[in-house]
């Protein structure tokens, strides 16, 4: 824990001296991965699936405000679409137009959640956003979430259709939004964040020590559970061991972006008790977590003696330079002592 | 030298001056009427474009049926369907709008008011500076 505490200052105080450089680096890597996991989901079209396009959006987005993130990646999927079937390019700029006109134009701030989901479950770590939405999110967050798993599920079920299609056609639209909804996996996946989200934030609202990590566990478990218990009725195929690996490696990751955010000393809780005309206060006061990083200062004994030599190994030409230093210092010396009686 | 009172009271007017507080604060200008009914047209021009949007993915779902089956008083009582939802769906959405706007008119109110209080706060130190310097 020491160890861990030492590190998150020391990220901290990194992150504090090179503010810019990070956030510069922060925003391509978050553009990159995705592009990358479109690339992943939908990449038909042989141009944008290229590393240096991927790279070169993912630069241009770093001098870019977040926001115009949204957007381009909303574009980068209709082209690749576009590429085999303009039918369901057509449709998918639709269902966005539709999205953004319906949803986003007047919450822009949760078009992020809408593009974390997708690009979260092309990383294998999808149960992480309920569980994060629930510690760091308000309820209304399960709106977004489930866009965002529609979003997934949309593609997912448009590349099976273009993968079995022999020739482009308004059939394949049919199709397409038959699958998506006749999809029951879609169902599960937003029924079971939804629960799980909603009890890791109650959990979470409630007063009592470490409340964080019972809820992110609380979360894993609750996910597992329901998963495995609603994909009888849902008729679906679960991968067990990946359905634990996924949600107790979400688990930790969630926990570890929450200790980056806030660490709380539940040791040394005070409770204090105050009044003024009108109230009578009752306060839990939680410290923060912090510890002091020690600096590693080296001193060397005898430098003057090493003088220019690596090591300490003293060669002719070092020799005859540390004399003259060593003679030189003794002069200024006792150039000091002599002011010195002066004053 | 700089002054430690003077830079605390920038910084905090320098906050509400950076966006999105800016635009809320040059909102915070308007009539409470006038705020809502600029919003609710927004809103009632976004769903109705939504709107339409919907219902021609939906005919191009039934594109099919639509051509074989449909005669014209069918296509009448059809019609009038789509304008009650579509009248029942605005309806809903001016309620709604209403409501959320005049509790972010509230707000924004609010936040009008602390920045004209920094605002004040700052007239007082330089008419305070100026008393002191003599002028």
């Amino acid at each position: 824990m020491t160890h861990l505490l030492v590190m998150r200052e020391r990220l901290i105080r990194f992150y504090q001296d090179h503010a810019r450089i990070v956030n510069a680096l922060f925003r391509f890597l978050i553009s990159f991965v995705t592009f990358f996991s479109i690339n992943q989901l939908v990449g038909y079209n042989p141009v944008l699936n290229s590393w240096y396009v991927v790279v070169a959006f993912s630069v241009v987005n770093t001098v870019l405000p977040m926001s115009v993130l949204i957007f381009l990646a909303a574009a980068y999927t209709v082209f690749h679409v576009y590429y085999v079937s303009v039918s369901l390019a057509l449709v998918i700029l639709l269902v966005f137009l539709i999205a953004y006109l319906v949803y986003l134009r007047f919450l822009p701030e949760h078009g992020y959640v809408i593009l974390a989901v997708p690009v979260l479950y092309g990383l294998h770590l999808q149960y992480l956003v309920p569980i994060l939405l629930g510690l760091i999110g308000a309820p209304v967050a399960v709106i977004p979430m489930s866009c965002g798993v529609v979003c997934y599920y949309a593609l997912k079920c448009i590349t099976t259709v273009i993968g079995t299609a022999t020739e482009e056609s308004m059939v394949l639209f049919n199709q397409a939004f038959q699958m998506i909804f006749t999809n029951q996996e879609m169902y599960l996946a937003i029924a079971v964040f939804a629960i799980v989200m909603v009890t890791v934030n109650m959990i979470c609202s409630q007063e009592f020590h470490y409340v964080y990590e019972t809820a992110i566990t609380a979360g894993v478990i609750v996910n597992i559970l329901l998963i495995l218990l609603l994909s009888f009725p849902f008729n679906v195929e679960v991968h067990v061991l990946y359905l634990l690996a996924s949600s107790v490696f979400s688990g930790l990751l969630a926990w570890l972006i929450q200790f980056f955010q806030v660490v709380l000393n539940y040791s040394a809780v005070e409770y204090l008790q105050f009044e003024d005309d009108e109230y009578y206060y009752y306060v839990k006061a939680v410290p923060k977590m912090n510890i002091a990083v020690g600096e590693k200062r080296v001193k060397r004994f005898n430098a003057h003696l090493l003088g220019g030599s690596r090591f300490g190994v003293q060669t002719p030409e070092n020799v005859g330079n540390d004399r003259s230093n060593m003679r030189s210092e003794s002069s200024e010396q006792e150039e000091k002592n002599q002011d010195n009686r002066e004053i | 030298m700089v002054n430690e009172e003077k830079l605390r009271i920038m910084v905090n007017l320098a906050r509400y001056e950076q966006e999105p507080l800016h635009t809320e604060l040059k909102e915070a200008g308007y009539y409470r009427i006038d705020y809502i009914r600029s919003h609710l047209l927004v809103t009632l021009w976004s769903y109705s474009v939504a709107y339409v949007l919907v219902l021609f993915l939906v005919a191009l779902y039934h594109f099919e049926y639509l051509l074989s089956k449909f005669r014209l008083p069918e296509i009448g009582s059809l019609a009038a369907g789509v304008l009650a939802i579509y009248l029942l769906l605005l309806l809903g959405c001016a309620f709604f709008t209403v409501i959320i706007y005049s509790a972010k008119y509230h707000r924004i109110q609010n936040k009008r008011r602390a920045y004209l209080a920094e605002l004040k706060k700052m007239e007082l130190f330089y008419e305070q500076s100026r008393e002191v310097n003599g002028e």
